[in-house]
């Protein structure tokens, strides 16, 4: 596998060409010709679960100079995400996109995020980072206003402005960093920061990746654009943006570059804890007050992804004990991965709501287990997953974040968690009242489930949320626990430079 | 396999069998829950007889870091609790084969009670708190899909209910994690070995969050407002197995376990007044509410959670005999309940409705439920000989041995309301005049008798024999808490000269009875004493309708013509201006509507936030590392 490694961004790249050019010809192979990317991209994605950590030079170029690419447990976790899920949301897309004209171009702008995607993942060279990162955000930005409606474009003009700005702000750090230390790679990085040491232009760099990569994560206050973007882009993009692309971009990056590169700190850890509680809150508070369907699921999304960020913060700080710190950072990215599970579920739920009612405000919606048993089943259970219940896969992310907070003494911290959770439950409890039980308004009397390639992902990913939480001891931890690992250890990391 | 895993792992696995029957035959889902019910239950009874058992592996490694076992415990108090789950879980599904007949989505319905026992198994073996919260919110979420199955309003009502359990259930987590934190463990048994004495305000909290978590689940105020809310829309059947039982039984198990063995609460002490506060508050005022009601279902489930108030009150107290009362009032409680609701589902599934107006003179031709109704009524109101009389006696010697008069006076009244409200119900439905559209109805199928005239022969015999469930299910499990005196108990047993002696009591009892139907018949011999002849006034014939007595109105003058105040209290009461559930859902409003004034729309708002909060970062990092 190793020797095909750069084949993640390869074949996403050419596939999107390829498309376009072959579709002038014939349209109707549009759908294969994704297909094949995405599910060649998946199983690969899968199979290198199964490496043990390795770096691949481009070109045969030596580092530091050649860009590196870097295949370790965090990567390896990240690329199984995008590319399953991406996988998943194209299967969807074949049937949902039909509604949208142009399908051969939202492909080929798919294809292109899931490029720029697995390019942020799994490269070792900040300018690289930096270069995919704009693909895979400028792609999203066209794909956000793909319905080209008033709202969308709008949503999209916002989004691209301050993704543009998140942007400038990482190549600004960047740029920093360069003329600091004289490279980019990123092992190469980690061996000579520490040598600087802080000084003023270090804690302004640490500063602009926050606010950068934090923007890309949706978090307080940098969190603006995405109540806009994600309701307005086609649900499956929608379920890319919340399931993928936040992650991806903005925590993975975080991950990173504050674990892997500058390593662990008590300032960054108060400032990602801060930041993780103010998203969590503010995010549920918004999101309980939403009838757009889609747009409550979006603040759901900064909500959790707060989460994510705290439990990320605590296992930056060096002052608890390390095994709290491991705690949190496991919690952290385990709720990552839940989070990519049932919220891409929710959004394609959204969609496939919206696909045959016609209207994303739940409270026009009611009783629609009768009519879309299936879809319905499976928002209800993604439902539950996000609120937090056993034996669903939710819970036991939120919980061991929350008993590693309360362990290592942050009380309030653990409390607000609790909240949160709570609030998260109240709201989904809500969308469940009003869109999947109640009584059906006589307009729908005689609507239909969705076809068979809309079911199949959300019953992948229905069944994905109760068998991660039911087996989670058995098979989850192995895969969380490697990624928990490389970001934990610095010294693997830069060891990388040498092989 | 483990025996514990064991019972689990059946009803989890049968659960899913009716998911894979067809949906036409439902009948065939309901079969073999019932068999797979009665498989569980006779294991639960081979449990009984084992005595305690422990299993546990140590599955769970939270993120590898912290050792977390998944530990399953069988103790003299949850192998009793078990078996009465179990013994409701045969009883409602047989009940349901007729009940459910003709209901949409019979079969997953099947499921979801399956797991339901599952799940409450897990509750009553869980070693640990953990795993026991994790059975607990299975148990509300599954009991969220039950309601949702019901009639009209049925969704706001299941949303009601999670969010009331969905907050009690995290106030719990929150206690477990206190716990967790403090004492290091969440074992149940390691922490009984050496019982928390809660006198410092983190201990404090973390008990009064896992009260919280028991009452909620019980009903008892001030987390009581789901049980009516979702009363009328849901079916009957689950309302007699989930809050009559199951959520009684496993309610007051936690309070048990917490009050008896993870904490050592003082007498007396503040917690302890606490509790008996809430427990008296909980009987006084859900009766009241009761008194007013006009369907029966919600009538049934205002007293469903005074009830509540006497286990309470008598576990919270402290005292043996108060503790042992709560505990049997626990299970009797469950036993009458379930009876009752069961009987609420015959007349609903016989006449379609279950408001006390329309009813009236079914008794002939219902007679079977009539009966049985009476004797569950007579047991709830704690009428001698029947089981309910038992366990309030317990619970009011307690009060009296601890000296806590107001208290005894407001369980008693409370006793008395209850009567007075079950007059009503049984005049309304049974008695009185038929109305002319009820003439067809008959009795119910045999599959739905069964389960009633069983629970109707329970009442009875724990009312007689009182002494066998006490000695054999309550007193082990008060006497093995250790530092409690059992002395007091013999007052229920035959062989001392106690207050209450059931069985001589009872024999003069039927002996009266039987003076008065030999009477009765003797009068009959000569002739026939009634008279029937439609009323006439002014030489119009009155129709039948217009005769009729309906039993609503025999408590009119409680909220009528009182004072002001109580009259008042009882319109907001009604509108649920004392409900939290309301008054939290206006305070997250203010949040939510001052959070989204802040979202304008505007991309240059957005923007200087964006800008601002990259200042302030970078201050904080340049100038403060």
């Amino acid at each position: 596998m190793q020797a095909y490694f750069p084949l993640f961004t390869a074949i996403p790249l050419a596939m999107a060409f390829i498309n376009l050019l072959v579709t002038k010809v014939n349209k109707k192979v549009t759908d294969f010709l994704a297909f094949l990317a995405m599910a060649s991209l998946a199983s690969m994605a899968v199979m290198m679960l199964f490496e043990s950590p390795f770096s691949y030079q481009v070109g045969g170029w030596a580092p530091p100079i050649g860009i590196l690419l870097v295949s370790d447990g965090l990567s390896s976790v990240m690329l199984v995400i995008i590319n399953v899920i991406g996988l998943l949301s194209m299967i969807y897309s074949t049937k949902y996109m039909t509604t949208y004209t142009a399908k051969p171009k939202f492909y080929t702008l798919f294809l292109l995020m899931i490029a720029g995607m697995n390019g942020v993942v799994i490269t070792g060279d900040m300018f690289n980072l930096y270069v995919f990162l704009e693909i895979a955000s400028i792609a999203s930005y066209a794909l956000v206003g793909f319905g080209c409606e008033k709202d969308e474009l709008e949503a999209s003009f916002k989004y691209l402005i301050l993704g543009g700005v998140a942007s400038t702000a990482v190549l600004f750090g960047i740029a920093f960093l360069y003329s600091m230390t004289g490279t980019l790679n990123m092992p190469d990085l980690a061996v000579k920061i520490p040598e600087i040491g802080h000084n003023h232009a270090m804690g302004f760099v640490m500063a602009l990746f926050i606010m950068g990569f934090g923007l890309k994560a949706s978090s307080v206050p940098f969190h603006a654009w995405l109540p806009d973007a994600h309701p307005s882009a086609p649900a499956p993009i929608s379920a890319m943006l919340s399931g993928v692309l936040i992650k991806a971009l903005g925590i993975y990056a975080i991950a990173r570059i504050m674990f892997n590169i500058f390593g662990s700190d008590t300032m960054v850890s108060s400032i990602l804890m801060f930041l993780g509680a103010l998203s969590m809150l503010v995010g549920v508070f918004l999101a309980v007050g939403q009838h757009d369907f889609k747009r409550m699921l979006a603040y759901h999304s900064i909500s959790q992804m707060g989460y994510v960020m705290m439990g990320l913060g605590l296992g930056l700080n060096p002052n608890v004990p390390p095994a709290l710190a491991a705690l949190a950072l496991f919690g952290g990215l385990f709720h990552m991965v839940n989070h990519a599970v049932f919220k891409s579920c929710l959004f394609l739920c959204a969609g496939a709501f919206e696909y045959r009612t016609g209207t994303k405000d739940k409270t026009e919606m009611g009783g629609l287990i009768r009519r879309m048993p299936f879809t319905s089943a499976t928002c209800s259970i993604a439902s539950l997953s996000i609120s937090g219940v056993p034996p669903f896969n939710g819970f036991w992310s939120k919980l061991i974040i929350i008993v590693a907070f309360m362990k290592a003494g942050y009380t309030v911290y653990g409390i607000l968690a609790i909240l949160v959770a709570f609030m998260t439950m109240i709201s989904f409890i809500r969308l469940q009242m009003n869109v999947i039980f109640g009584k059906l308004p006589e307009k729908f009397a005689k609507i239909k489930e969705v076809p068979f390639a809309m079911v199949l992902p959300l019953v992948i990913l229905a069944t994905l949320c109760l068998a991660i939480g039911v087996f989670y001891p058995l098979v989850d931890q192995n895969l969380i626990e490697a990624a928990k690992d490389a970001l934990l250890d610095k010294a693997q990391y830069i060891s990388f430079l040498g092989r | 396999m483990n025996d514990l895993l064991y019972i689990i792992i059946v009803a989890a696995v049968a659960g899913i069998i009716p998911l894979l029957v067809p949906r036409k035959a439902s009948i065939v889902a309901g079969v073999t829950s019932l068999i797979a019910a009665v498989w569980i239950f006779i294991l639960s009874m081979q449990l009984f007889r084992a005595g305690e058992i422990a299993w546990s592996v140590p599955l769970f490694n939270l993120g590898g870091e912290i050792p977390f076992e998944f530990a399953l415990r069988l103790t003299g108090f949850s192998s009793f609790v078990l078996l009465f789950i179990s013994l409701f879980g045969v009883l409602i599904i047989l009940y349901s084969l007729g009940y459910m007949k003709g209901k949409g989505q019979a079969s997953i319905y099947y499921s979801y009670l399956m797991w339901t026992l599952a799940a409450a198994a897990g509750v009553v073996m869980a070693d640990n708190l953990l795993i026991l919260l994790v059975f607990w919110e299975i148990l509300t979420a599954i009991l969220f899909f039950l309601i949702n199955m019901g009639g009209e309003g049925h969704e706001k009502a299941a949303a009601k209910t999670f969010t009331i359990l969905g907050f009690t259930d995290a106030t719990m987590l929150l206690g477990i994690i206190l716990i967790w934190t403090t004492f290091g463990t969440i074992s149940i048994s390691e922490l009984a070995a050496n019982p928390i004495v809660p006198s410092s305000p983190v201990t404090i909290t973390a008990f009064i969050c896992l009260f919280i978590g028991a009452i909620a689940k019980a009903g008892g105020m001030p987390f009581h407002s789901w049980i009516p809310a979702i009363a009328k829309p849901t079916h009957a059947s689950v309302i007699a197995f989930l809050p009559a039982s199951l959520d009684k039984l496993l309610g007051i198990y936690l309070l048990g376990l917490l009050t008896l063995r993870i904490f050592a609460i003082e007498p007396g002490g503040a917690l302890s007044m606490m509790m008996m506060i809430v427990g008296v508050c909980t009987i006084i005022f859900a009766v009241l509410m009761a008194l007013v009601q006009h369907n029966l279902k919600k009538l049934l489930s205002f007293h469903a959670i005074s009830q509540v108030g006497y286990m309470v009150l008598g576990v919270g107290s402290g005292i043996p005999v108060a503790i042992a009362g709560g505990l049997f009032h626990m299970v009797n409680h469950a036993i009458y309940k379930s009876g009752l609701f069961l009987g609420a589902g015959a007349v609903e599934k016989m006449t379609g409705t279950t408001e006390l107006e329309d009813l009236g003179g079914l008794a002939k031709l219902m007679p079977v439920t009539f009966i049985t109704m009476i004797i569950t009524a007579f047991s709830i109101s704690g009428v001698p000989p029947f089981n309910g009389f038992v366990s309030k006696w317990l619970v009011y010697q307690g009060m009296l041995e601890g000296k806590y008069m107001i208290f005894l006076i407001a369980a008693i009244f409370g006793s008395a309301l209850t009567m007075a409200s079950f007059i009503k119900v049984l005049h309304s439905i049974f008695l009185g005049r038929r109305p002319e559209k009820f003439d067809g109805v008959r009795e119910v199928g045999f599959s739905m008798q069964l389960p009633m005239i069983f629970i109707a022969i329970l009442c009875i015999g724990f009312g007689i024999f009182a002494s066998y469930p006490l000695q054999n299910f309550i007193l082990p499990v008060v006497s093995g808490a250790g530092a409690i005196s059992t002395s007091g108990f013999e007052v229920v047993t035959e062989s001392t000269n106690g207050f209450w002696s059931p069985v001589s009591a009872t024999i003069l009892m039927v002996v009266g009875l039987v003076v008065g139907i030999i009477i009765f018949a003797f009068g009959r011999i000569k002739k026939n004493l009634r008279y029937d002849d439609n009323p006439w006034i002014g030489g119009n014939i009155l129709e039948n309708e217009e005769m009729r007595i309906p039993g609503t109105h025999f408590y009119k003058t409680v909220t009528d013509e009182l004072n002001p105040i109580v009259t008042g209290a009882f319109h907001d009461g009604e509108k649920g201006a004392f409900d939290l559930f309301n008054i939290f859902g206006r305070l997250g409003d203010l949040v939510v509507q001052f959070l989204r004034s802040m979202h304008d729309g505007i991309l240059s708002t957005y923007l200087s936030w964006a800008v601002i909060g990259l200042g302030v970062l970078a201050f904080i990092l340049m100038f403060r590392w």
